[in-house]
């Protein structure tokens, strides 16, 4: 019954545009502090390049949404695998809950095999607008040199034969849309072109790159769960339009297929902000934080050969890596990574060296016990020195813990219930024979969860013990309750305990969707009060701005915010948060102060599409 | 010793009255909770708290219709002789639609301390409902805006109550509430009704760890409560009278 429901509403709603609450709903209960705007433009790549459900090559695509979990991955890639899907409706046969699909559908299509999907044109604007009140000192003073502001302009388009262009323009309050002599402030343009020839790809502008696990290099968005760890890119390049100012690459890069073997070459050029060290904040307001953009030289040449078949993988990688901050030097880095499927076994692994002597590598079997447990073995280890600057983010593993063991095991009592586990266990190896603090710890990660179509209960709670340092304890609860056909209500609740001392917040968010389902009102308030720890806090999602924070002390803060289709075109929204602290009198320090205890901010966007 | 347990569990299994004025002794009043009452309800109810020196927290509250809408009068003190923290509050409720209610509290407060100036600060409250057929939400903001006589001397808390009913006689109310002064806590309540005259609820707290037992009986339009409460800095005894003149 619930299937004919789901059928009949996925066939009203299919013409209306794409709003992604419901995605982000998912990854806010599971992965909370994760989440950036990199994972909304990879959900608007995917709508604009739907991934074809009978290629197989397109198939593994579907883990970048981050949008289903280990089973059910598991279970579509070996449907689809096993014969030409004649309808994406088929996927409601599998043993895979509804909203599950629901939450992927607008991301795949399906075509013949042989057949190239025709390309439309398509494009979409979105333009955003973010500001404060009271302004910081930095503002009030002038030594911000730009406007309190931010902006943020992104244009996508689909052009013809395969060629598409994408452009990106922000700006952080404070910073100016044009440097005087140094061009413009954080744009982007991207040209692309990607066909199933033999020459497949061709990428303009910024991208990111992606080898093996992404020991050397994995710079693309990925949730850094703590549960099942695996990078798994799905394309060695890949096109970015993303706002990061780091973690990036810009240059050329290709992709040739020749029978079941790709071949990448890319070549990147660009300065790196900072000085004698790189400068992550992406912040430039101030003469002197203007002082560090664009002064460090990196350049990069690499090649990557790769061959797959089925679920089977091996591929290696050179590259010839020289920068200022690194040693001015050419480094020659090589990778070499395989992945490979024995029934219910999975295993991949990979091994990187920095010029034949430094080294890192990460080894991982995952084995499913019938289709309801899954159990992973994850053993990892490097060289102190080796080049860490662009890693996918392991837990524990990339932050100065060289040695790890992790393991980690998930069960599905039935339909509604799931158990999920992870020990990990990490050491560092820098300084062998010294006692240092932190040198060695390790963590538990558990979570029961409860989902039905309704209502989804999540329990969380971690343990963290260091060595040398206070025993961390955190248990968050997650409630989402479907209390009408249009009204949601979500409740979370964290609490912290760090040797006696509490950390805690409760959060409650309603989300209220008209019958028509062309306005939505979202509205969020939460308490928090801590001592000795943050407490992470997201508002309801609204698109393009990834409104969340740390929050430290004690205050209230609350938001809302009320978005607007206008036609199938266009929509339009506004979102006004506030944050009052009862503890102090200003809020943060130097230029970032502002003079109250509370401050209002305003958001606005418009989105267009054709 | 084995009497008292004879006692406890002979009137454990008695049973109560409508669950719906057992609202009126939280220690937070949510507005949404008038929608329940269609008549005319009065209920004053005293704790001490401490004895030594008369710290009392007392409430005096009229409930009644008003052009198809129910309102509550309500005056509150805490303190004693030296030292008295008074609010007067007018409530109401709006019904969303079958199962949401909103509801709003307008406080005035009033700070008396012997030798010192009179302080005066005005707040409100917001509270949500939500009630389906065995369970309930609850969502109460108190003093979101953090009002304040002097400085951070108004309690504001955000609270959420989900009530499940086992069956028609039991029910569970388990409270999370995030004070901005005292942190988190965590509260269950279990109350057993019997037959609309007796009820018994199980307070249990769980951070910071506080217990206590309810006991209610009703006679005609009268309903008496007494209740013990184990707080982590005193113990608390509790009276409450509720008269609702059209249920005789």
């Amino acid at each position: 019954m619930n299937k004919i429901v789901f059928l009949l509403f996925w066939l009203t709603t299919i013409s209306v545009a794409q709003d992604f609450s419901k995605q982000w709903r998912y990854v806010e209960s599971l992965h909370e502090k994760n989440l950036n705007d990199e994972l909304v433009e990879i959900w608007e790549y995917y709508l604009q390049n739907p991934i074809n459900l009978n290629d197989s090559n397109e198939l593994y695509q579907l883990h970048e949404l981050q949008l289903l979990n280990e089973t059910d991955l598991k279970l579509i890639k070996a449907y689809c695998r096993s014969r030409q899907l004649i309808s994406i409706y088929e996927l409601q046969g599998l043993d895979i809950n509804i909203e599950s699909l629901k939450r992927v559908k607008d991301f795949i299509y399906i075509t013949a095999k042989n057949n190239t999907k025709t390309t439309s044109k398509k494009s979409n604007l979105y333009l955003g607008l973010q500001c404060q009140t009271p302004q910081k000192t930095g503002i009030l003073s002038r030594e911000y040199i730009g406007s309190p502001f931010k902006t943020h302009f992104r244009y996508r388009s689909n052009l013809k034969k395969g060629w598409s262009l994408g452009l990106n323009w922000e700006k952080d309050p404070g910073e100016p849309l044009w440097y005087e002599n140094e061009g413009a402030n954080n744009f982007t343009i991207n040209f692309s072109y990607k066909q199933k020839d033999k020459l497949r790809k061709i990428l303009f502008g910024k991208y990111d790159i992606n080898i093996g696990e992404g020991l050397l290099f994995g710079t693309s968005y990925r949730i850094n769960k703590p549960y099942f760890l695996s990078y798994k890119p799905t394309a060695i390049t890949k096109e970015s339009l993303s706002s990061k100012e780091y973690n990036y690459f810009k240059g050329i890069a290709t992709q040739w297929k020749i029978r079941s073997t790709d071949i990448d070459v890319f070549i990147s050029h660009r300065k790196l902000n900072g000085k004698a060290s790189i400068d992550k904040t992406g912040l430039f307001r101030t003469s002197k934080e203007i002082g560090k953009r664009k002064r460090i030289q990196e350049n990069l040449v690499g090649i990557a050969i790769s061959k797959k078949k089925r679920e089977n993988k091996i591929s290696w990688a050179g590259i010839v890596y020289r920068s200022d901050y690194l040693n001015d030097k050419n480094n020659f880095f090589q990778s070499l990574y395989l992945s490979k499927n024995y029934y219910n076994i999975d295993y991949s692994g990979e091994i990187a060296l920095q010029n034949l002597y430094k080294w890192a590598l990460i080894q991982k079997l995952t084995i499913s016990i019938s289709n309801n447990s899954l159990i992973t073995l994850q053993f990892r280890s490097r060289n102190d020195s080796i080049f860490n600057e662009y890693k996918s983010d392991y837990s524990s593993f990339s932050n100065g813990y060289e040695n790890g063991f992790l393991w980690c095991f998930q069960h599905n009592f039935n339909k509604k219930w799931q158990f999920r586990a992870t020990f990990d266990h990490f050491r560092a190896n820098y300084l062998k024979n010294e006692k240092t603090h932190f040198s060695y710890g390790r963590k538990i990660y558990s979570e029961i969860s409860r989902i039905t179509d309704k209502r989804k209960f999540v329990l969380q709670f971690q343990n963290k013990i260091l060595s040398d340092s206070e025993e961390l304890n955190k248990f968050k609860l997650y409630y989402l309750e479907h209390l009408t056909s249009n009204v949601k209500f979500t409740a979370k609740g964290n609490y912290i305990d760090e040797s006696g001392q509490s950390n805690t917040s409760l959060q409650s968010n309603f989300y209220r969707t008209s019958n028509s389902e062309l306005d939505k009102i979202n509205i969020s308030y939460c308490v928090f009060n801590t001592q000795s720890e943050s407490i992470f806090w997201q508002a309801p999602y609204f698109y393009g701005n990834y409104n969340s924070r740390f929050l430290h002390g004690k205050g209230i803060t609350g938001s809302i915010s009320y978005q607007r289709k206008f036609n199938r075109a266009t929509k339009l929204g506004i979102q006004l948060t506030q944050l009052s602290y009862t503890d102090r009198k200003v809020i943060g320090t130097g230029n970032e102060q502002i003079g109250s205890n509370s401050k209002l901010e305003l958001s606005l966007y418009i989105k267009w599409k054709n | 010793m084995i009497k008292l347990i004879q006692v406890t569990l002979v009137l454990m299994s008695f049973c109560a009255y409508a669950q719906k004025t057992a609202n009126l002794l939280k220690d937070h009043f949510n507005p949404c909770v008038l929608e329940e009452f269609n008549t005319t309800t009065f209920h004053s109810q005293v704790s001490v708290l401490n004895s030594e020196f008369g710290i009392q927290n007392s409430k005096i509250a009229s409930i009644f219709k008003l052009q198809n809408r129910s309102f509550q009068l309500a005056y509150q003190q805490y303190g004693y002789k030296l030292f008295k923290d008074s609010k007067y509050s007018i409530s109401s409720a709006q019904k969303l639609n079958s199962k949401m209610y909103l509801g709003l509290n307008i406080n005035f407060h009033q700070l008396y301390i012997s030798g010192a100036e009179k302080h005066h600060a005005l707040s409100f409250d917001l509270g949500y409902s939500y009630k389906a057929d065995t369970y309930e939400f609850h969502l109460f903001l108190e003093n979101p805006l953090n009002n304040k006589y002097v400085e951070n001397d108004l309690e504001s808390r955000f609270i959420l109550n989900s009530l499940y009913y086992w069956n028609t006689n039991l029910y569970s109310d388990l409270q999370f509430e995030e004070s901005l002064h005292t942190g988190f806590h965590i509260k269950h309540q279990l109350t057993y009704s019997y037959q609309n005259f007796l009820s018994l609820s199980i307070i249990q707290a769980f951070h910071s760890f506080e217990y206590g037992f309810r006991l209610g009986y009703k006679k005609g339009a009268f309903q008496i409560y007494s209740q013990y409460r184990k707080l982590t800095w005193t113990n608390a005894t509790g009276f409450a009278l509720i008269y609702v003149p059209g249920n005789e």
